[in-house]
């Protein structure tokens, strides 16, 4: 009898603590909500703060960024710094909100591409101790960093000569788009709930004078995208272990492309490329996962990233919305043509990977270039090319202006 | 004599080839049944991205100490 009702008691603990599990969950997912709103907010407040503060302006306070290079540098430095390229571009889509030109925002979209690598380049150098481990997840890591260099040294110098992102994106968002004068009718459905807090916010701030109010607004929402990603981050990596589990699993042993479409579910369901790439990397440290094997899911994480800007271009409303989708766009197609061509390309596809290993035995036998490599690449090259590109500016004016991207609109 | 010589060869390459094949396939499975068994600890590397400070003051004092070479 004792031991009958013993069974019962476990079995309605057990039922209890599932149902306070499922609880748990309940509250997270309801926090994840909240925070995805938050994120549409601080897009929002960042776009509004933007034009407020720059008017007819925001060409010429970015007129610096229109050597393609210089927005490049911009926005590797910016992701390498914040660490986390959802925020680089979801604060880019706010200002092609604000009036930042596409043209200029497309080069700092590659360059947030190549700054979110250096997350996962420094969990690898946690694994120095081991020669063995060492080397191979710093080759897993730099693999994605790699992939993403040469993704810029093929699509920037093409974008600048005939601007094929551009146009695409214009072609893709042309038909979403209601009238000529491109302003979205069918996406402003996220941005008719954010509009009103937003609008309450600058009308509450304009006191302060239209140019203090529109810089206030742009720090207030930057602030607020980089606690919110960070947060949303945190969550979704509680909530979608399971899911990702089940997604490698059915990864495992189907081949390159299936790999590719793994990295795109993982990183779509955490929101967070830095979060698949940078776990690989131990995967790959024990031997267990060949570099061969990790290759093509870093390249599925570049293109589930996507997902957070085209989130935050929903936020946008009004004729501003529809440049806020192109450039969102612009960042898929791009994540989507560096993996046709450069995976699809036999010759170019092991590139990253013979770069990679090679980098890695380098630095397993002079453990200080693992170091010059993260620095030279991440900060002091790209701080270099914003010197050089300043000088050609000073040195060719016209030419600089010549390099500006026209509208694809 | 020859022949049979040949022929006895011919047999055990192939026979060696199948095994090699057998092999491969029992290596591939082994393989994987690892690779399942690290993913079924996914919790554990989920959160490498947070360890990244950690994996820089590790490398820091490495190279310090001279490890590096």
């Amino acid at each position: 009898m004792s031991s009958v009702s013993a069974l019962e008691n476990s079995e309605t603990a057990a039922n209890l603590a599932e149902s306070s599990h499922e609880g748990n969950k309940a509250i997270l997912w309801a926090m994840v909500v909240i925070l995805v709103y938050g994120l549409l907010l601080a897009v929002g407040m960042i776009g509004t703060g933007f034009k407020t503060a720059a008017g007819d302006q925001a060409k010429t306070l970015f007129e610096f960024a229109s050597n393609p290079f210089a927005g490049l540098v911009i926005g590797t430095i910016a992701t390498a710094l914040i660490q986390s390229s959802s925020t680089v571009t979801s604060i880019i889509v706010a200002l092609v909100a604000g009036g930042l030109p596409v043209s200029i925002a497309i080069p700092m979209v590659m360059g947030a591409n190549i700054g979110t690598t250096i997350t996962n380049t420094l969990v690898s150098l946690g694994h120095v101790r081991n020669g063995d481990e060492f080397r191979r997840a710093f080759a897993a890591a730099t693999v994605h960093d790699f992939f993403n260099l040469i993704s810029v040294v093929i699509f920037l110098p093409l974008e600048i000569i005939f601007h094929p992102l551009e146009k695409l994106s214009h072609m893709m968002i042309a038909p979403l788009v209601g009238s000529e004068n491109m302003d979205m009718k069918g996406l402003n459905f996220m941005g008719a709930i954010t509009k009103p807090p937003v609008s309450m916010l600058k009308d509450l701030l304009m006191g302060m004078g239209s140019m203090a109010a529109g810089i206030t607004m742009a720090i207030l929402g930057i602030t607020l995208i980089f606690v919110v990603i960070t947060l949303i981050g945190k969550l979704l990596r509680k909530l979608m272990v399971g899911r990702a589990k089940a997604i490698l699993h059915t990864a495992i042993g189907r081949g390159p492309l299936s790999g590719i479409f793994s990295g795109t579910l993982v990183t779509t369901l955490v929101q967070s490329s830095s979060t698949t790439t940078s776990l690989v990397v131990p995967l790959a440290g024990t031997g267990v996962f060949t570099l061969k094997q990790i290759y093509p899911f870093c390249l599925g994480a570049n293109i589930g990233t996507c997902i957070t800007a085209l989130l935050a271009a929903t936020a946008i409303t009004g004729q501003s919305a529809a440049v806020a989708m192109q450039i969102a766009t612009v960042h898929l197609i791009y994540n989507v043509l560096g993996v046709i061509v450069i995976y699809g390309i036999p010759f170019l596809r092991p590139l990253p990977i013979h770069a990679a290993e090679w980098l890695a035995a380098v630095a397993v036998k002079k453990k200080i270039y693992a170091l010059v490599y993260v620095v030279g690449t991440f900060f002091v090259i790209p701080a270099c090319l914003i010197g050089v590109s300043a000088a050609f500016d000073k040195s060719h004016p016209k030419a600089a202006t010549e390099a500006e991207i026209p509208s694809g609109h | 004599m020859n022949t049979e010589r040949r022929k006895n060869l011919e047999a055990e390459l192939t026979r060696v080839r199948a095994e090699v094949t057998k092999l491969e396939d029992e290596l591939q499975r082994v393989l994987q049944e690892e690779q399942h068994g690290e993913v079924d600890h996914l919790e554990e590397y989920f959160d490498a991205v947070e360890t990244r400070f950690k994996g820089l003051r590790e490398f820091w004092k490495s190279l310090v100490a001279g490890d590096g070479k």
